[in-house]
């Protein structure tokens, strides 16, 4: 794929990362604000020349994660691009105001938090953040020494990644996350603001499948299943929030 | 004037007024961050000014200068409706997700004097101005109101002791004398009730309008630090307004005492000033 329609899809994801806000295990991509996004695109597209200078393989998934495959090895990265402030640790602040209404921090800089982030897919791994106003708009320098990280911690990997990975893995987390995201969309005029509401009681989700009309919710063990029917209200927003999903089928439509 | 940067850190709370419809963990930021600029500082100084003016509550503002911070993606996240509440001491801000209609989420209140740059002005009270047009019909209607409610006061009191033991016998009695509607018994006991609404009403008017007299007339307002030297005694009380009342021909300011060392102390101060010498 060329660079161009790379950038395109990373763009048409936009819409859906709203649903990260549900998500108890959220996506990584391209979160920034909306006047900055244009610049964190560019920013991404001249990363992208230099890693396909390198010979690096790019895939970008339907809710608009970045995946680079690099080319000696049979690894892959994910890419991020957010606002993020460089806090050490959150955990010590809350801590602190605990017990005072609020702390005044003079060694933060708020405007200046464009950041780069990068992760092996292992189960383990840890994110390794770079900021972008270091680089300037050396490119090429940047992309050098995220792909010196890389290789340095793949170095130790004796085992590929997970096997079954794709690049579109759909799991029940998304599912749910789109559940409660439709919830607190459609409100309570939609069947799935009560869903939501009675799934957050639920412990455990063993499986979720929402197709044609209903959405199949297996707890903890097979058999303990429920179905839930919805209308076209929920069709629509499915269609476009869900990946994989298999539209509601209007042949009733026409026999009416 | 601001080289060094003010970045205040909050805590957030979760925020719902009914309690089935609570929201999702995952929508809830860790932490709340804001820069207290100057230009911060006039749009709270403007909200303040209105609420005295119009003596409102609480103003609420659309801003677009706080970043909400959320542990689980260790990051901002943006789109994000904020508000910014201003009461006469405190702000506060709130926000709501996209797909939510409503704030469901809200930071703890600071106090607006805790977030100054400088040391806090303190403002001296001059009796002078007492003698101005303006300060003279705010105080010619207190003292109306003020001898009404002396008169309120009197037939209150007159009354009560006879209600208070009418009551306690109605209630040993229940069945013998028991204050039949419309007997004169029960007038009595609903009169004093009347009453004491009124005088309740009229209390409320008098603070309200000592509240303006201080305001317009001084330009006080609640949060301020007052200093006041008594005319009778030459004594100095320096203390932070919190609330003011009028007993017969005093209006008392109450609030938190100024220490030596510039800071709010624990000690509850008083000021009076009376205004029934001027004439």
């Amino acid at each position: 794929m060329n660079i161009q329609k790379l950038i395109s899809s990373v763009r048409q994801a936009k819409k859906l990362r709203p649903l990260n806000d549900f998500h108890r295990a959220p996506r990584s991509g391209i979160d920034v604000m909306t006047e900055e996004f244009n610049d964190a695109l560019y920013l991404l597209k001249e990363l992208f020349k230099q890693f396909k200078a390198h010979g690096c393989k790019i895939d970008i998934s339907f809710y608009g994660e970045v995946f680079v495959l690099l080319p000696e090895s049979v690894h892959r990265f994910e890419l991020a691009i957010s606002d993020r402030p460089y806090i050490k640790n959150a955990k010590d602040l809350l801590k602190k105001l605990e017990n005072v209404q609020f702390l005044k921090l003079d060694n933060m800089d708020v405007n200046n938090t464009l950041t780069v982030s990068i992760k092996t897919i292992r189960p383990r791994a840890e994110w390794k953040h770079f900021s972008v106003s270091e680089f300037k708009s050396e490119y090429g320098l940047f992309a050098e020494s995220i792909l010196k990280e890389l290789r340095q911690r793949v170095r130790y990997y004796n085992s590929p990644d997970t096997n079954e990975w794709t690049v579109n893995h759909s799991s029940a987390e998304d599912k749910l996350a789109v559940i409660h995201f439709g919830g607190a969309l459609l409100g309570p005029a939609s069947m799935l603001y009560y869903l939501s509401q009675h799934l957050r009681k639920v412990i455990y989700v063993n499986d979720l499948s929402i197709n044609g009309n209903q959405i199949t919710v297996n707890k903890s063990y097979p058999g303990d299943e429920t179905n839930h029917y919805f209308g076209k209200k929920e069709d629509a927003f499915f269609k476009k929030y869900l990946f994989d999903y298999t539209a509601m089928s209007h042949e009733h439509d026409k026999n009416n | 004037m601001t080289n060094q940067n003010n970045i205040i850190c909050l805590g957030v709370n979760e925020l719902y007024q009914v309690k089935k419809a609570r929201y999702l963990p995952t929508t809830l930021p860790t932490l709340c961050f804001f820069e207290f600029t100057q230009t911060l500082q006039d749009t709270i100084d403007n909200a303040r000014k209105l609420l005295f003016e119009q003596s409102l509550h609480e103003i609420t503002i659309h801003t677009s200068n706080v970043n909400w911070y959320f542990n689980l993606t260790n990051r901002y996240h943006h789109n994000i409706r904020s508000l910014m509440h201003v009461d006469a001491m405190n702000i506060s801000f709130s926000g709501m997700l996209r797909a939510y209609k409503q704030p469901h989420f809200s930071t703890a209140n600071i106090s607006i004097n805790q977030l100054q740059f400088n040391r806090i002005p303190i403002n001296s009270i001059n009796l002078d101005q007492l003698t101005t047009p303006l300060a003279k019909g705010l105080i010619n209607k207190i003292k109306q109101l003020s001898r009404q409610l002396t008169e309120k006061e009197e037939v209150y009191y007159n009354i009560e002791p006879i209600v208070s033991n009418l009551r306690e016998l109605d209630e040993k009695t229940a069945f013998d004398i028991h204050l039949e509607r419309c007997s004169q018994l029960d007038l009595l006991n609903r009169q004093e009730n009347q009453i004491y609404a009124t005088m309740t009403a009229l209390e409320t008017e008098m603070n309200y309008l000592s509240e303006q007299l201080l305001y317009q007339v001084f330009g006080l307002s609640k949060g301020d630090w007052l200093s006041y030297v008594s005319q009778n005694d030459a004594a100095l009380t320096q203390l932070q307004f919190e609330q003011c009342r009028v007993y017969g021909d005093t209006i008392n300011i109450i609030g938190p005492s100024i220490t030596k060392a510039g800071v709010l102390g624990k000690r509850e101060q008083y000021i009076n000033i009376e205004f029934g010498a001027e004439k």
